[in-house]
């Protein structure tokens, strides 16, 4: 999403009205990108206020106007990898509980798990390519800017997050994206 | 497609999001964080014995000449000025205003006329002043918008400073580019709007123009500190007219991000008389390959060098810092061995720290 360049302009130079709205704006973005990592609103709830604090501390080292929306996931992300190293033990419980489920319904996963469990349940840069490029609707090169990798290397992740996705769902989610890609 | 198509998009549109708790993160989050740091700056007042012998000696040299210009000028007594408006509150800033060159560049649009006033690149940053003026009600809440660039480089990071005064608004833009090779860096500022929180006036504005490098010669150290898993590695200080620019990395263990979040690597700086100086730094990058995320270069300036001072020594420390729960930082001060930098002999060695200095803020008057 690109935004306002004045109101971001505006942010950086300190005009915390500015940050507020353009947080507002953000915000559900942002929570359904921390949701899809922890998948437990108040957890999700947590990485979202870290989010903005750190925004908040921060804006004024974003280095161009363009760059907002990258930097803010860019903040979001760290912080919901973060929250998840910090509460490890917590996250692996939870995730086999959900492998117990799949186990146990394998003959039909697809009727069992969405595509957000499905999104969930990939390995953390699949997810957070996947997000980035289908949910944010960045770029490629701004995928690399977030990941901080080349950008072969996120086409690469794409690709392996979508064939992923695509065995655990049984390749019922064909759809419009994965022809927007490429 | 089939009735199970589902995408990604659909999916995470899907999650139901609690607005309310949000907006109260938000606004709580500015509610109980601080305002950025803002220099406390005494409100400018425009002496008028002052500002009426500028009009005078601007007026018997162009006035005769250009009554068009002469007019222009009668709105500007500050022209050349800017520099010494900000040294009031700010140590060091007069030598800018001595080695700069005058842009004397104006444009008009929209009855608001904004002006390049005096420029200057020490190799480290370009440096720029102006003036805008207009008969348009602006408040103090009045800036310009829009981002100066150097053809140089992409994706600069400028820092704008302005001040609010009686006809207009004046200010200092400055842009990090390192690079001593080059004799000259050229400066692109297209102001999109004079914008205030109550009314935006657009105009059609563009400034292009080349600023020649002061000379000076630059020191390149390979000098390292470490401490508690962070290393602080300078990689060079240039002395110039108007400043002294040191470049340094912040590299850090990847151990220690385990626990904390953010590292910010500063300097402060002591001369063989005492003085303590700040030395803020202009701003940092990331380049690829860097160890970890908080791996950066940065650059920093140093202004109001006692030019009787013989040695500088710089101390590194830094802050690492991290969120413990709720609204609630956690941070801790590294301090770490100094570089002492012989400026007769052009030397530098890293000495060990006894004392380190404090940097006393002079309380100015509001």
């Amino acid at each position: 999403m690109q935004h306002d360049e004045k109101l971001v302009s505006a942010a950086i130079q300190g005009d915390r009205l500015a940050l507020q709205q353009l947080l507002k704006t953000e915000k559900e973005k942002l929570y359904r990108m921390a949701y899809t990592y922890v998948r437990d609103e108040d957890n999700a709830l947590e990485i979202f206020q870290q989010t903005v604090l750190q925004a908040i501390e921060s804006v004024h080292q974003i280095k161009e106007p363009e760059y907002f929306s990258t930097w803010l996931a860019r903040i979001c992300i760290n912080k919901a990898l973060s929250f998840l190293r910090k509460n490890k033990k917590l996250v692996i419980l939870d995730e086999i509980e959900v492998r117990r489920a799949e186990n146990q319904f394998s003959i039909d996963i697809s009727e069992q798990l969405d595509m957000a469990n499905a999104l969930g349940l990939l390995p953390e840069k699949y997810k957070t390519a996947l997000m980035l490029r289908f949910y944010q609707d960045f770029t490629v090169k701004q995928i690399a800017e977030v990941m901080d990798c080349p950008e072969g290397t996120v086409k690469t992740v794409i690709h392996r997050g979508l064939a992923l996705l695509k065995k655990d769902l049984k390749g019922v989610y064909a759809d419009e994206w994965q022809r927007d890609f490429n | 497609m089939n009735g199970k198509e589902i995408s990604i998009k659909k999916a995470m549109g899907s999650i139901e999001v609690p607005d309310e708790r949000l907006d109260v993160i938000i606004e709580n989050a500015f509610f109980e964080t601080a305002a950025p740091k803002k220099k406390k700056r005494r409100q400018w007042l425009v002496p008028a014995a002052a500002a009426s012998v500028l009009f005078i000696g601007i007026s018997t040299a162009t006035l005769a000449a250009s009554p068009a210009f002469a007019n222009y000028m009668a709105q500007l007594p500050l022209i050349g000025n800017v520099f010494s408006i900000f040294a009031e509150e700010e140590e060091g800033l007069m030598p800018y205003e001595r080695f700069s060159e005058n842009m004397e560049l104006s444009q008009t649009s929209n009855g608001i006329t904004i002006a390049i006033d005096q420029a200057v690149y020490d190799g480290t940053n370009v440096t720029f002043t102006y003036t805008i003026t207009t008969d348009k009600e602006l408040d103090a809440s009045a800036r310009v918008t829009g981002i100066p660039q150097l053809l140089e480089a992409e994706g600069v990071n400028a820092s704008m400073e302005w001040e609010v005064i009686e006809g207009g608004v004046v200010g200092i833009n400055t842009i990090p580019h390192l690079n001593e090779e080059v004799a000259q860096v050229n400066v692109e500022w297209e102001p999109v709007s004079v914008y205030t929180a109550n009314a935006e006036f657009k105009g059609d504005w563009k400034f292009e123009f080349a600023v020649d490098q002061l000379k000076k010669d630059p020191m390149v150290l390979d000098e390292k500190v470490t401490e508690g898993g962070l290393t602080v590695h300078f990689t060079e200080v240039t002395f110039t007219d108007i400043s002294v620019n040191i470049a340094y990395q912040q590299l850090v263990d990847p151990v220690l991000l385990e626990v904390w979040d953010a590292v910010e690597a500063e300097l402060i700086a002591q001369d063989n008389l005492g003085n303590v100086y700040e030395v803020p730094y202009n701003g940092g990058a990331a380049y690829g390959g860097a160890g970890t995320r908080e791996d950066f270069f940065w650059t920093a300036t140093m202004r109001g060098l006692d030019p009787e001072a013989t040695s500088l020594t710089l101390y590194p420390f830094a802050h690492i810092s991290r969120i413990v729960a709720e609204d609630t930082f956690d941070s801790k001060r590294i301090e770490f061995d100094a570089l002492e930098i012989n400026m007769l002999e052009g030397t530098a060695q890293i000495v060990e720290v006894k004392d380190f200095p404090v940097f006393e803020k002079e309380e100015t008057e509001e």
